[in-house]
């Protein structure tokens, strides 16, 4: 292709390459500096995000796991979705964090997915089209190692767990959550356990965790990574006092940040 | 379309008149909104268009319009070849339909145009890009070689 013959509007050469592929796009970061700063204006990405929604149809990622010298490194398949052909791979994408660790999915929100290591603390926002990923804080829950109480003593932390999470966007304030779960297990001087479920938030705008009060409900074991709809998480929860241990919905609202049973 | 229905009179760049079927001019808002806030039967000039282009442009109005008030016995996926062979054109003249689709503002021809255009660059490198847009590169040789491996995925391969 030969250059225009004229100066082309620049507006409408925005309007061409936000319709362009994100790969491609990307490159033409180091096209001159002014199409890199226009590709971060909140127009742009909207627009970009828009015209690629009606274009694509769908987008398929399958999360994978290559085994090497006794680790597990976690990778995302992107597969094609010509129509009726195979799912083939269109390519590999691996993760520059969670090396060794396989992490639970959540989303997706907005193209976004969540990555939670259910062993740590450790979790990251990641956006699989750009390649851009942020690493939230580590957790807000304070994990003392002695816990004394009157009732059982002296109690040593044994192992925090990290899940139930779910991740949604918040339109009221234009900011994406987490919210998860962290099971503290404790033991006693006679070797007994002790369990204490406690809550965590994660707002993007801020990169910060807080606690909240913990709704005091037991969650299923059922694992849901798109649990959440319209800025409202859902999960099952169990209940004991129940003939078929099925208890009710507890939801969160990420917008006015409380929990809630259906 | 009957020979009563109304027309309206376009003057192009070149001084060329056409005279077009309402439904079919007013595709275009630019024009629909002189027609509607003008002197009736007077000539609308689109002073930024020459005859060739609009010929063309009304063209792909008409097939959209007789094909959505199903005048035009043709399928999306007939609809969809049609538009695909409409934009196989030089290379001017594709750039030509666009500042005219901007212009006359047609919101799904701008669409299909620049689109068109997306997809004949999308797989290109930016030197090559640089001349197609006519772009001088302001970045240092060391700030455009951090530009690239900040964004390495993207040119492990010239995929989009």
């Amino acid at each position: 292709m030969h250059r225009p013959r004229f100066e082309f509007p620049e507006v409408l050469v925005m309007e061409i390459l936000s319709k362009l592929p994100v790969r491609s796009l990307t490159r033409f970061n180091c096209v001159c500096k002014y199409w890199c700063s226009s590709f971060q204006t909140p127009h742009f990405i909207s627009k970009h995000h828009h015209n690629n929604l009606k274009n694509n149809n769908l987008n398929l990622l399958l999360i994978r796991y290559e085994y090497d010298d006794n680790t597990f490194q976690p990778y995302f398949s992107q597969l094609s979705n010509q129509k009726d052909k195979k799912y083939i791979v269109k390519q590999n994408i691996h993760l520059p964090f969670f090396k060794y660790a396989i992490p639970s999915v959540y989303g997706a929100c907005h193209g976004l997915l969540c990555l939670q290591e259910p062993s740590t603390d450790k979790a990251a926002i990641w956006n699989p089209s750009t390649r851009e990923f942020k690493i939230p804080p580590p957790s807000s829950i304070q994990c003392p190692p002695y816990f004394s109480s009157i009732q059982d003593g002296c109690l040593t932390l044994v192992d925090a767990s990290f899940g139930h999470a779910a991740f949604g966007f918040d339109s009221k304030t234009d900011d994406y959550k987490v919210i998860r779960f962290v099971a503290l297990t404790f033991i006693n001087s006679e070797e007994e356990h002790h369990f204490e479920s406690q809550a965590e938030l994660y707002s993007f705008r801020s990169d910060s965790w807080k606690e909240i009060p913990s709704p005091g409900y037991t969650l299923t074991h059922l694992f849901l990574g798109n649990n959440c709809v319209d800025g409202i998480c859902y999960w099952k929860t169990e209940c004991p006092a129940f003939h078929d241990f099925v208890g009710p919905i507890l939801s969160f609202d990420m917008a006015n940040e409380k929990f809630s049973i259906l | 379309m009957g020979s009563t229905s109304t027309k309206i009179k376009l003057r192009t760049s070149d001084q060329k008149v056409f005279e077009v079927e309402e439904a079919v001019a007013v595709q275009s808002q630019t024009i629909k909104y002189f027609y509607e806030n003008g002197c009736p039967g007077s000539v609308i000039h689109v002073h930024s268009v020459s005859g060739d282009i609009l010929s063309k442009i009304l063209d792909y109005c008409k097939k959209h319009v007789n094909s959505a008030a199903g005048k035009e016995d043709i399928s999306p996926e007939e609809l969809y070849e049609w538009d695909a062979n409409f934009v196989k054109v030089d290379q001017n003249t594709l750039f030509d339909l666009i500042l005219a689709a901007n212009c006359l503002k047609i919101e799904s021809l701008l669409d299909l145009t620049c689109q068109t255009v997306a997809n004949m660059i999308k797989g290109k490198r930016p030197k090559e890009i640089r001349t197609t847009f006519n772009i001088k590169n302001d970045y240092t040789p060391e700030a455009e070689e951090a530009v690239r491996r900040e964004n390495k995925w993207a040119f492990d391969m010239l995929g989009v």
